[in-house]
């Protein structure tokens, strides 16, 4: 009996001490995001201002389908032709990069917000519970809101225009894998609840 | 066919109450009246055990089978 109670006590000390680590990297990962956006959001602004100070910044994966605002690139000495510059963007693309880049930050933000509510509640030792349940169905919408606008993506501009699509194969695996956690998890509420009622 | 709990008689008879037998037995005043208004959906062989062993009974004493 002790040992049972050892080794139980054992597994949430283990269990206690990766969401410890989950919790730090959520928290660093959440201060990446905001001032990644930041940054983002600056730079797009002040290209707005000054449209010549971005003009070794290459944005060709900006206007690329799928999850996230592509790899921006500076490049000093770059003579490629097809080299697409921040600085050569019209205002109604900037506009775009901006929104969808908005869009993505504040969808990223919100998975993380509802990934630390199910840490929280894990750590506080209540983790079946409805509220979980609701939480991965909430990631799970998330998860195919952001499928549905990585999934195309366009560049129009003067005589040139590209649309771009692509299967998020990521994001609705992470959504697909969300709904299958609610119900796991609603399944775990009702054996607790079952266990509860068995004196 | 209804399984029927037959705690507050054999607690009459021994002239002893929920509060007692929780503190003998080790389960929670909660726990036993759900068992005792028959509110409960089972009962673990362990926690049977216990209450026979405190109120000196058999386990036919507290659980009976009732025809409906």
């Amino acid at each position: 009996m002790f040992y049972l109670k050892n080794f139980t006590f054992k597994i949430k000390m283990k269990t206690k001490k990766s969401l410890r680590w989950a919790l730090w990297v959520y928290k660093v990962i959440n201060i990446l995001v905001l001032v990644l956006f930041g940054l983002f959001f600056l730079m797009l602004v002040y290209s707005f201002i000054q449209p010549n100070f971005f003009q070794m910044l290459i944005v060709n994966d900006a206007f690329e389908a799928g999850f996230g605002i592509g790899n921006f690139r500076f490049c000093t000495s770059c003579t490629n032709p097809d080299n697409l510059y921040l600085s050569d963007l019209g205002i109604a693309m900037k506009l775009w990069l901006m929104l969808r880049g908005l869009i993505f930050f504040v969808l990223i933000f919100l998975v993380l917000k509802t990934v630390k509510k199910i840490l929280r509640s894990i750590e506080s030792l209540s983790t079946f519970y409805k509220g979980n349940i609701e939480s991965f169905r909430v990631l799970a919408k998330y998860g195919f809101w952001i499928s549905l606008l990585s999934a195309f993506n366009f560049f129009v501009q003067g005589e040139t225009s590209v649309i771009n699509f692509t299967i998020p194969f990521g994001s609705i695996a992470f959504a697909l894998t969300c709904l299958v956690l609610s119900d796991v998890f609603k399944e775990g509420q009702l054996l607790l609840e079952d266990n509860k009622s068995i004196v | 066919m209804k399984i029927v709990i037959h705690l507050d008689v054999m607690l009459a008879k021994r002239k002893m109450k929920l509060n007692t037998l929780s503190e003998k037995v080790g389960i929670s005043v909660t726990n036993l009246s759900l068992l005792k208004t028959g509110k409960a959906k089972g009962v673990r062989f362990s926690t049977l055990a216990a209450i026979c062993e405190a109120l000196d009974c058999e386990p036919g004493d507290i659980i009976s089978i009732e025809k409906e």
